[in-house]
C-alpha cells in the first residue's frame, strides 16, 4: 500500500526528532563554556568617571561587579591589592603586592553581584595599580586559589598640601 | 613582685579575649566554608541551594560588617553564627529533596526515550495503514469525472 523507502524516511524522521528531544533533555542546563566575570565600576556604579588621583588616607569609593556562569555555586574571595607600575599580574599569576582589602561573596551560577568597595591609601604613590584579583575556595582542596580574572585602576596618590 | 605578676597576668587575659575575638571572625569564615562546601555536595545532589546561598552570603556580610563596626560586633558575629546555623540544618532536608529531583528526571528521561522508541515502532508498523484508511474515509464519497481539455476538443474539430 505503501512504499518501503516511505516508511523508512518517516522512521529516520522519528528517530532523529526523538534523539533531539533526548539530548535535549540530558544536555540541558549544562554548560558549555565556564566562564566567571569580574568588573569595576565607578563611584556612581557605571563604567566611567574612575579616579585617577587621590589623597593619601581619602577613601575610594567604587563598585566590583562579578558574574558567575560556571554552572555551579560558587565561592569567590577577592583581593584588593596596591601595586606599582612594574607589578605584573596574568592569567596564572597573581600580583604580588600588598593586600588593602578581602571581599567574599557566594554566587549561584547564572547570578551576579555589585559589591561596594571603600579603600583608602596610606602613603603616596605615583603611579599605583589598585588591583581586584578573582580568587575561588575549591572546597576539594580546602584552599583559596587564583582564578586568573582581575581589574585594575591606575591611580596617583598624593600627600595632602600643607600651607 | 605580686604586682608584677598582677600586671603580667591581666595582659594575658586581655590578650586572650583579643586574641579569641580574632579567631572567632577566623572559625566563623571556616564555618562559611565548611557550610559552603556541604552545599556544593548538595547542589552535585540535585538540591536548589538557592535560597541558603542568600543566608549565607548574608553571613559574611555581616562577618564583614562586624570587622568594620567593632560595637556592634557581637551582635552582627552571632547573627551571622545563627545564619549558617540556619543553613546547615537544612542541608539534609535540600538533599532529599534534591535526590526526589533527579530520581523524577531520570525517569522523566528514561520516559522520553522509551516513547519515542514506542512511538516509531507504532508508526512504522500502523502509520501506512491508519494513513490509506483515514485518505479513503475522506475521499470516498468524491467522484471522479472525466473532463477533456479544451484542446483536446479543437483538436478533434480540426479532423
Amino acid at each position: 500500500m505503501i512504499d518501503d523507502e516511505v516508511k523508512a524516511v518517516v522512521l529516520a524522521i522519528i528517530i532523529v526528532a526523538g534523539a533531539l528531544i533526548v539530548a535535549q533533555l540530558f544536555a540541558g542546563g549544562k554548560v558549555v563554556e565556564p566562564f566567571s566575570a569580574i568588573g569595576l565600576l565607578g563611584p556612581k556604579m557605571k563604567i566611567g568617571d574612575y579616579p585617577k588621583s587621590v589623597l593619601v588616607n581619602q577613601t575610594i569609593n567604587l563598585y566590583l561587579y562579578v558574574d558567575n556562569h560556571e554552572g555551579r555555586t560558587m565561592y569567590y574571595v577577592i583581593y584588593a591589592k596596591l601595586g606599582e607600575k612594574s607589578t605584573t599580574i596574568s592569567e596564572n599569576v597573581s600580583a604580588d603586592a600588598p593586600i588593602l582589602d578581602v571581599y567574599e561573596l557566594i554566587l549561584p551560577h547564572g547570578s551576579n553581584a555589585t559589591i561596594p568597595v571603600s579603600i583608602t591609601i596610606s602613603e603616596p604613590v605615583t603611579n599605583a595599580k589598585l588591583i581586584f584579583e578573582m580568587w575561588v575556595y575549591d572546597p576539594k582542596i580546602d584552599e583559596v586559589i587564583y582564578h586568573g580574572r582581575w581589574v585594575q585602576l591606575w591611580l596617583n596618590v598624593t600627600a595632602p598640601q600643607i600651607q | 613582685m605580686k604586682k608584677l605578676l598582677v600586671f603580667i597576668l591581666f595582659w594575658l587575659i586581655i590578650l586572650t579575649i583579643f586574641n579569641s575575638c580574632l579567631c572567632y571572625d577566623d572559625s566563623l569564615i571556616k564555618s562559611v566554608r565548611d557550610t559552603y562546601s556541604r552545599l556544593v555536595d548538595a547542589e552535585e545532589k540535585g538540591a536548589d541551594i538557592r535560597e541558603v546561598t542568600v543566608k549565607l552570603n548574608r553571613a559574611l556580610q555581616l562577618i564583614r560588617e562586624a570587622r568594620d563596626n567593632p560595637e556592634n560586633r557581637g551582635i552582627l558575629l552571632s547573627e551571622a553564627y545563627a545564619l549558617i546555623e540556619d543553613v546547615n540544618v537544612n542541608i539534609p532536608l535540600l538533599i532529599r529533596e534534591g535526590e526526589s529531583k533527579m530520581f523524577w528526571r531520570n525517569v522523566a528521561i528514561c520516559s522520553a526515550g522509551v516513547l519515542t522508541a514506542v512511538t516509531g515502532v507504532l508508526v512504522y508498523r500502523f502509520g501506512p495503514r491508519i494513513f490509506w484508511e483515514t485518505w479513503l474515509r475522506v475521499r470516498s464519497r468524491w467522484i471522479v469525472e472525466v473532463k477533456k481539455s479544451r484542446k483536446d476538443r479543437s483538436d478533434r474539430h480540426d479532423r
